[in-house]
Order: structure tokens, then C-alpha cells, then sequence
């Protein structure tokens, strides 16, 4: 091919590929900010159950004589913009639809079916986005085929009928009732971020693990909040971590009933999980054992023991101490394993444990007074903050602990270049976190897995975690006053969304229980199933920024 | 396609390719790999339409790559069919990849920095090789089989 005709086949492609791209995200595109249309869909719930739906043109609005006002909950959406939504292949629709703003509207003969956006947050059709195999796109409805079912069933036809006949679009609506207020709940933002409200939410946070905790000292792992029932599964590292919170709140409450609960659930795993690995103690319920689960049950022993009358866990912690430093390598990192039958450590790294141990010998050095403890953590730390030529420079993970860690060490060990990586780290997230006026959603402060995903909750608690102790570091190191700025700005935009979407009380009128789960922390604002970690994560990032409003109040 | 003997002389086997055709051939082989790598090794799941083209492409090059090394009279032919394949195949995945994230931040209102940064790394990583070096060695193919003749013409 001779360069003039080459360059006329590249010049026409790459005219035609922008044209293209320009006219796709014209089509697609839904604007929130339009003048809304005269389409109100208005439906009583009930119980988490929607028991009756009428769809007006004009301003009249039906009354709610389906059920007693007091016990049903009407919700109005205005639909504001339209717009297509190819159904085939199933892949295209699943990522068609922008999880947690999107309806679905069907057209089928003189049939007309309104999925709202409230009505896929019922059946969770977006709790994890769509897949591919094993590949999790995190973006979209998760399971396109039993959503097109389950429309097809409501309109009393087939699937095949459905796709051929029908015709879908999506749209958008803006709420016009006073329950839109609450969740995500829009007094909290950036700007009126109180003290009182946090205090008020970690609180919350904490009532909730101490309602729903037996009285051997488990919690309830995981809840699915729509359909009110608990899900399978349960891990001790969480257990800890959990504890953890609840031992800090405790300590700062003086509740009783909070009290009792955290020392629940250092007991439960001190009676019942504490066994022999060769000479030391860890803890476990099998031949093998992990570093995480005794990382997080030492914090949680030494808040316990700190802040918690009654706590007797102090020959547990130095044990506990002394098995984490025996897992530690020549170069500052750890085994994350231990084979109990064959009395050694299994030399593999799994996600975040380091982080975990070298945060729990620092705090566990406050009471042990032991050199070695504070030795073998400042000997981590160095470890996890080492840069090699791409590491650490221009791509992190989602590492939470290390930041902690360093805040934990400043006082008697400070690591200076742990703090100058902690200050790029956070300057890389604040890169990814959600800006105000997303036309996705009221997320701003969030961090999202992609750009297509609502924010999680979770890795925005632990995040922000990391991002108060790095700013408690860099004001006691004395870093420049624009840097100690951001970094206030970026953790109070996290805390004011995590405050959004917690559940005091959350979309009531969608919950099965909604009593059960009030002060709970859903995953992300599409998956309203509760962790105990969400808990710990979130409650943590808010312990931390108001103890750090106390030593520091110019921090807000 | 009647070349003008870019190997210096197609019959005379003991003496050495010339250095371009010899930078195609290694370039073809270690993209064959990079590609076979890529699909088969780092996607975790297998895709028919992804898989094939993949594997098509990938003989392709290292057919190409053979005969330019053997200095094969069908050396050229096969570098001309597999770079018209790698630059329709790297077009394509350039569109793919800019219509696919147009149509995501139509969907979503956004696309916001992460997603750019995909779309700009992807195509930062896809057009050196599926599109700047095809165009190349289309560039070189097309010198290399000027007929003197047409050589004197354009003269």
C-alpha cells in the first residue's frame, strides 16, 4: 500500500471513530438536570413490599388508601429524562443500565411497566454488576436474563415474547417525596460536617453489632437488609477487627451495654480460638492459622485492656505479640501463615496482613513497654513503605493499615519516608474520589472500584481510615499547610458521604426489618447487605477523625 | 506483488536478510507472542470471538516472521497479508475500546479520570504496535516492490 492511500484510510478512520464516540454518548446520555416531564410514578410500600403503583400525567396525586399512612410509605418519582436500551446481547443491556440512578421502562402493545429506580434496589439488581465468567465488571445489573424474566413475568409473557415485541428505554427521575431527605440523607455534607453527627453515627454503628451479637460474643456476620435475613459466613480477622471498633467506642462511650458487647467478643475468641502454635499462642480454629486473625484480636485485646474495665487479656496480649514477631523475616516482612501439625510458618503474603501486624505490635508496644514489639513493627513499616522503580511511585493498592501504623509509630519510632509515602499515597486517592455534581449520583467523597459504579463503602471507611492518621502524622510533623488542607478536605468529603448512606434509618420503605439494621453501614448504595467489617471500617475512619479533632481542632 | 528482491537476492540463501527484514521478522515473532500471551495468559476468561482472531492473527505473524527469516519467496506476501490483518485488527480495537467507553459515559454521565486513563493508556499500548508498525511495514513492503520501471515513472 503506498503512504497517500495509507493515509487516507487512517485519516477517514480516525474522523469517522470520533464522530461515532460523539454521536454514542449523545444517544445514551441522560440529563438529570433537565426540566422534568409530567410523568409521576407514584407507589406505596409496605414492609419492604410495593402493594400498589399509579403512574399520573398532571399534579393531582392519588391518596394511599391501599394501606394505613401511618404503616405504608408513598414515594414519588418524577421522570425527568428517557432514553434507549438495547436488550440484546445480555452483556450490552447489564451495562446499559447505570446502577442505583436507572429505571426501566417497558412498552409492550398498550401495556406499559415502569421499573423505577427504587424498584431495582428491591430485588438488589445491581449488588455486584455484571460479569463475564469469572471476570467481575462491577458495572451494570448483575444478572440481566433473570431481571428480563422477572419483567416478562409481570407482564405475563414470555422472555422470547418480551424481546421481540417490547420495546425497553431507560430513564431517570427526580424523588418529590419528604422520605428522599433521608437516605441518602442530604443534611450530611462536606460543609456542615459536625462533630455531634459523627459521634452520633459511631454510636449507631456500634448499637448495631451490639444488638445483632449472641450472647457467646459472635456477631452476626452479614445481613441482607432488604429481605431482612442473614447471610452465611464468618471470619475471625473480622471478628477482631470488629471487636476492635467496638472496644474503642466503648471506651469513649462508657456504655454499658457497648462495653459488655466488646468484651463479648474478646472473650469468645480468648475462650474458644486461643490454641498453641509450636511454643507461642495464635489464634484459630484449624491446623492452619493466619496472621490476620491474631493481628486484629491483639488490637483488640490491648483496646480492650486499655479502655474497658473488667478486661483481663493482658498475658494474652504479650503472647499474642510475641507469635507475630516469630513470624517476621530478616527484611522486615512476615509469614502470613502458620502449620501448627508441622510446628513452622508458611512463608506466603496474603492482602493486607502485614499492614495488620505491624499496626498491632505498635499498638501492643503501649502496653508491653517490650523493645522488641516496637523493633519488629518500625522493621515492617519500612518494609511495606519500601519503593522499587514502579512500586510505590505511580500505582498503589488499597492498603489501609500502613498509614495507621505509621501514626501509631510516630511517637516513639517516626519513619520519615513512611510519612512521605503515606502523603503520595493519599494523593493518589484523592485523584479517584467521586467529585461534587456526579451526574451519576450524590457521591461525592466516595471511591469507586471504576468510573461506572457507584462508590463502595467500605474501601471509602478504610481509606479514610489511612487518610486521618496520615493527617494526625503530617500535623505532628509539621507538613505545609496546603497538604494538611487537602488532606482535612479529602477525609471530611469521605466522612460526610459515609454518612449519607448510613442506614438511620436508610430506605425504610425497602427493608424488611428496618429496625433490625438502623445504624447499619450497606456495602455501597446499591448493595444494601451489612458486614461486620463495613461496620469496623467506617466507625474506625470516624473514632479517628474525632479524636483527632480533640488533640487538633483547626483539623475541621 | 512482484518484489524488487529487498533480501538482495531471493535465490542466493547464503547471504544474509537485509536488517529491515530481519527487524520485522523478530518484531512479528515477539508480537505473535505478546498477543498469544496476553489473550491466553492474563484474560481470565475465553471468548470465541476474542480467542480466534487472537490465534489467527498470532500464526499469522509467525508464518510472516518464518518466511522472512527463510527469505522464502512467499516472505513478503504473507508480511503484506499479516500486516493488513494487524492493522485491521488493531483499528478495531481501538474502536472498540473509544466506542466502548463512549457509550459507558453516555450511560453513566461520566467518565470520569480512571476511565479516560484506560482509554488513553489502551490506546497508548495498542497503536504503536497493532497500528504505527503495520503501517510501516506496509510502507517498506510497498518500497521494496516498486518495479524499477515504476521507480523511473515516479522519478
Amino acid at each position: 500500500m503506498s503512504p497517500r492511500p495509507l493515509a487516507r484510510v487512517l485519516w477517514w478512520y480516525a474522523l469517522a471513530l470520533c464522530v461515532s464516540a460523539l454521536c454514542i454518548r449523545a444517544i445514551m446520555h441522560l440529563d438529570p438536570q433537565r426540566a422534568p416531564t409530567a410523568t409521576r410514578i407514584v407507589s406505596v410500600w409496605k414492609g419492604g413490599e410495593r402493594v400498589a403503583r399509579a403512574i399520573v400525567h398532571d399534579d393531582s396525586l392519588p391518596s394511599t388508601d391501599a394501606c394505613d399512612p401511618g404503616a405504608c410509605t408513598r414515594i414519588v418519582e418524577r421522570v425527568v429524562d428517557q432514553g434507549p436500551l438495547p436488550t440484546a446481547p445480555p452483556l450490552l443491556f447489564a451495562l446499559s443500565i447505570a446502577a442505583g440512578r436507572d429505571g426501566i421502562a417497558v412498552e409492550l402493545g398498550d401495556r406499559k411497566l415502569y421499573l423505577t429506580p427504587d424498584d431495582l434496589l428491591a430485588q438488589q439488581a445491581s449488588q455486584t454488576g455484571a460479569r463475564v465468567g469469572s471476570l467481575e465488571l462491577r458495572v451494570g445489573l448483575d444478572d440481566p436474563a433473570e431481571l428480563l424474566d422477572r419483567i416478562a413475568s409481570e407482564l405475563e409473557v414470555g422472555r422470547a415474547e418480551l424481546l421481540a415485541r417490547a420495546r425497553l428505554s431507560r430513564f431517570i427521575v427526580r424523588r418529590e417525596d419528604a422520605t428522599a431527605e433521608l437516605w441518602p440523607l442530604r443534611a450530611a455534607r462536606t460543609e456542615a460536617l459536625r462533630p455531634a453527627m459523627l459521634e452520633q453515627a459511631v454510636r449507631s454503628a456500634a448499637e448495631y453489632l451490639a444488638r445483632n451479637q449472641t450472647e457467646a460474643g459472635r456477631f452476626v456476620y452479614q445481613i441482607d437488609a432488604v429481605r431482612g435475613i442473614d447471610l452465611p459466613g464468618y471470619g475471625w480477622p473480622r471478628h477482631g477487627g470488629t471487636t476492635l471498633m467496638l472496644a474503642e467506642v466503648a471506651a469513649r462511650t462508657h456504655d454499658p451495654k457497648l462495653t459488655a458487647a466488646a468484651l463479648r467478643g474478646g472473650q469468645l475468641v480468648q475462650r474458644e480460638l486461643s490454641v498453641e502454635c509450636g511454643p507461642d499462642r495464635c489464634i484459630g480454629d484449624s491446623n492452619r492459622v493466619d496472621a490476620g486473625s491474631a493481628a486484629l484480636t491483639l488490637l483488640a485485646y490491648v483496646e480492650l485492656e486499655r479502655g474497658v474495665s473488667g478486661a483481663a487479656f493482658d498475658a494474652d496480649i504479650r503472647a499474642l505479640a510475641k507469635f507475630l514477631r516469630s513470624l517476621q523475616r530478616p527484611d522486615g516482612e512476615f509469614m502470613h501463615v502458620y502449620d501448627r501439625k508441622r510446628r513452622r510458618p508458611i512463608d506466603v503474603q496474603l492482602p493486607f496482613y502485614t499492614g495488620e501486624v505491624v499496626l498491632a505490635l505498635a499498638r501492643a508496644y503501649r502496653l508491653t513497654h517490650d523493645p522488641a514489639d516496637l523493633r519488629a513493627a518500625s522493621a515492617g513499616l519500612a518494609h511495606l513503605v519500601r519503593r522499587s522503580l514502579f512500586q510505590n511511585r505511580y500505582q498503589y493498592g488499597t492498603e489501609h493499615w500502613t498509614c495507621q501504623a505509621l501514626e501509631e509509630l510516630w511517637e516513639f519510632a517516626p519513619d520519615r519516608a513512611a510519612l512521605a509515602f503515606c502523603l503520595d499515597y493519599q494523593a493518589f486517592n484523592r485523584q479517584y474520589q467521586v467529585g461534587a455534581h456526579s451526574e451519576f449520583g450524590d457521591y461525592e467523597g466516595g471511591f469507586a472500584p471504576n468510573p461506572f459504579s457507584p462508590p463502595r463503602i467500605t474501601p471509602t471507611g478504610s481509606r479514610t481510615e489511612g487518610a486521618v492518621a496520615t493527617l494526625s502524622t503530617a500535623i505532628a510533623a509539621g507538613v505545609s499547610p496546603a497538604t494538611i488542607r487537602e488532606l482535612t478536605r479529602q477525609v471530611r468529603r469521605s466522612l460526610a458521604f459515609l454518612l449519607r448512606f448510613q442506614l438511620r434509618p436508610g430506605p425504610r420503605h425497602l427493608l424488611r426489618d428496618p429496625e433490625r439494621v438502623v445504624g447499619g453501614m450497606p456495602g455501597s448504595p446499591t448493595d444494601l447487605s451489612i458486614r461486620i467489617d463495613y461496620q469496623q471500617h467506617v466507625a474506625g475512619a470516624m473514632l479517628r477523625y474525632l479524636r483527632l479533632l480533640e488533640r487538633h481542632p483547626a483539623g475541621s | 506483488l512482484r518484489p524488487r528482491d529487498p533480501f538482495g537476492s531471493m535465490r542466493d540463501m547464503s547471504r544474509p536478510p537485509s536488517v529491515a527484514s530481519s527487524v520485522f521478522a523478530c518484531g512479528n515473532a515477539l508480537l505473535a507472542l505478546a498477543l498469544l500471551a496476553g489473550v491466553f495468559g492474563a484474560l481470565p476468561v475465553r471468548y470465541w470471538a476474542v480467542d480466534a482472531p487472537s490465534l489467527l492473527m498470532a500464526a499469522l505473524l509467525l508464518i510472516s516472521a518464518y518466511g522472512l527469516l527463510r527469505r522464502s519467496a512467499w516472505g513478503l506476501r504473507a508480511l503484506q497479508i499479516s500486516a493488513l490483518c494487524e492493522l485491521a485488527f488493531g483499528l478495531a480495537a481501538v474502536a472498540a475500546l473509544v466506542l466502548g467507553v463512549s457509550y459507558l459515559g453516555g450511560v453513566h454521565g461520566e467518565v470520569g479520570r480512571s476511565g479516560l486513563i484506560i482509554a488513553i493508556v489502551g490506546s497508548a499500548l495498542l497503536i504503536p504496535y497493532l497500528v504505527i508498525y503495520p503501517s510501516l511495514q506496509l510502507l517498506w513492503i510497498h518500497r521494496a516492490t516498486q518495479t524499477p520501471a515504476c521507480a523511473a515513472r515516479s522519478a
